[in-house]
């Protein structure tokens, strides 16, 4: 039998106002004070207001994902984060090592309003997209860098640096010389495997020779 | 979904249950609700004791086996249901008139709301994806390190502003999907299920332990996991929130009963749900403080009318 939304609202109706006519008439027995009845009963009618919506919401979230995989929910629920983290996987050598993966995330957007609550929603926003890469993209160790990464990490290599930021904000490349200059000039040898318009992936190698 | 992994999963979810049940009762004297505080109670210090084990399997690094788990846990558990709560005289009991049958069919609707919200909940939590805006998905990266290499994570974030997840929770929803056999972000849910039950169970037995009459110790528990106090289903897919919530509840609980019975052995219990807080301090730090406020309402309205009704 299905539930329809005017079938539910009927039950909730006959069951508050049951439970209410029920604190009533126990109001009226000395025992229980009449001011305790009216306050529980108008609980119970927000409660249960409360969890008619709750059902409608529940109804809804079981037909959108019952049907779908993790992978399918986590496309419909994080579409950004699940598209990067497959671009991301796709040029990583197809064997179980796990790689060290560093991400350099949009900068931090400041819009108008008080600045306060812009900046906390930016940085929240920055941190999860972080998040949701960690968790897409395991076994890997992902770090996102919403700050540069030390120049003792750039120098020590063996990762992987994925620039998601806009093309025109990234870090320059040459192809020639196969060097990523850093936000403080350092050059480090490193392989472009992948240059699109989302997102320009390296492979940083793992040396000592790094000069400034 | 194979039958024989859904019940393993099931004794899985219910063996820290039972042992911290086990744990707490002889703790308890045998006054009205001493059981329903016993699990509800039980339920922190059993998943304490199982996120122990695992980590123990982190540290010797050893491949961690469920099943080995479980039977060591039974053996554990099978003992100490034979310890029994401690007796106490009639004075101590206060024995009390039956309750009417009204407060029993009153009851019973409570119960049936209950049952209602947490099949709703289920639901939710069964299907819902992790969101990204969820405080658990830092939790759940850790607990999904630990399940697909068998050791926690170390220096998870370079940034400052982050919160580094509560390894605790962690180790709770790795162990869940070690027992259903295979990642899935339906199972590492349902402890948290569990925390809600538990916090009706423990909110209920001590109002009862404390010489609340059975229908006002029924409304506090209901009001403690519904709305307006809590969205208790909301709630529930932040799984820090609603453990520390538990773990608040379990440590005032436990602490106005030692205040007013002097039942100072209940201080042992006490300082373990401490210590519990203080290893989910990062999912204080998640959580907001939020709930504090909400369940101290709950409990000052149910300490006031436990003595009147």
């Amino acid at each position: 039998m299905i539930i329809t939304a005017k079938v539910l609202v009927l039950l909730y109706f006959a069951c508050v106002g049951g439970l209410f006519a029920l604190f009533l008439w126990l109001s009226q027995r000395p025992v229980v004070n009449a001011w305790w009845a009216v306050l529980i009963a108008a609980w119970l009618l927000l409660d249960g207001h409360y969890l008619l919506e709750k059902t409608v919401k529940s109804k809804n979230i079981y037909e959108t994902f019952a049907p779908l995989s993790d992978e399918e929910k986590a496309v419909l629920a994080a579409p950004q984060a699940q598209a990067l983290a497959k671009l991301i996987a796709s040029v990583l050598p197809k064997n179980q090592q796990a790689y060290t993966i560093r991400v350099r995330l949009p900068a931090r957007q400041y819009t108008a309003g008080r600045q306060s609550d812009a900046t906390q929603t930016s940085v929240g926003e920055t941190l999860s997209l972080g998040n949701q890469l960690r968790y897409y993209l395991l076994p890997n160790q992902v770090t996102s860098l919403s700050e540069k990464l030390p120049n003792a990490l750039w120098q020590q290599g063996d990762f992987y640096f994925v620039d998601a930021r806009p093309a025109q904000q990234r870090l320059s490349y040459s192809t020639q010389t196969q060097r990523l200059t850093t936000e403080s000039g350092l050059s480090v040898p490193a392989v472009r495997v992948l240059d699109d318009a989302r997102v320009s992936i390296y492979r940083v190698q793992a040396h000592q020779e790094n000069r400034q | 979904m194979s039958l024989t992994a859904l019940a393993l999963l099931l004794l899985a979810l219910l063996t820290p249950w039972v042992l911290g049940y086990a744990l707490l009762k002889p703790f308890l004297k045998q006054r009205y609700g001493y059981r329903a505080l016993a699990l509800g109670g039980g339920y922190l210090l059993g998943w304490l004791l199982m996120a122990v084990v695992l980590y123990g399997y982190h540290l010797w690094q050893r491949p961690v086996a469920v099943l080995e788990i479980l039977i060591a846990a039974w053996c554990a558990i099978l003992p100490l249901l034979w310890l029994k709560a401690k007796p106490c005289t009639i004075e101590e009991l206060r024995l009390e008139k039956a309750p009417s049958n009204m407060a029993y069919f009153l009851s019973l609707l409570l119960v049936l709301l209950l049952l209602y919200r947490w099949g709703v909940t289920l639901v939710d939590l069964w299907f819902k994806p992790l969101l990204p805006g969820d405080a658990g998905l830092a939790i759940s990266i850790v607990a999904k390190h630990f399940y697909l290499q068998g050791t926690m994570p170390l220096n998870l974030t370079l940034q400052a502003d982050a919160v580094e997840p509560s390894s605790l929770l962690a180790l709770i929803q790795t162990y869940a999907t070690l027992a259903w056999g295979r990642w899935d972000e339906s199972v590492i849910h349902l402890p948290w299920l569990g925390v809600s039950i538990a916090m009706v169970f423990a909110v209920f037995g001590g109002l009862r332990y404390l010489g609340a009459k059975l229908l006002p110790a029924m409304l506090c528990a209901c009001a403690t996991v519904s709305f307006p106090l809590s969205d208790a289903a909301g709630n529930l897919g932040c799984s820090a929130q609603v453990w520390v919530a538990l773990a608040l509840l379990v440590a005032v609980m436990l602490w106005v009963i030692i205040l007013t019975y002097h039942e100072w052995r209940l201080l042992l219990p006490l300082v373990i749900v401490i210590l519990v807080l203080c290893l989910s301090k990062s999912a204080i730090a998640l959580a907001g403080g939020g709930w504090f406020s909400d369940c101290r309402v709950v409990w000052i309205a149910g300490l006031y009318r436990c003595g009147e009704w």
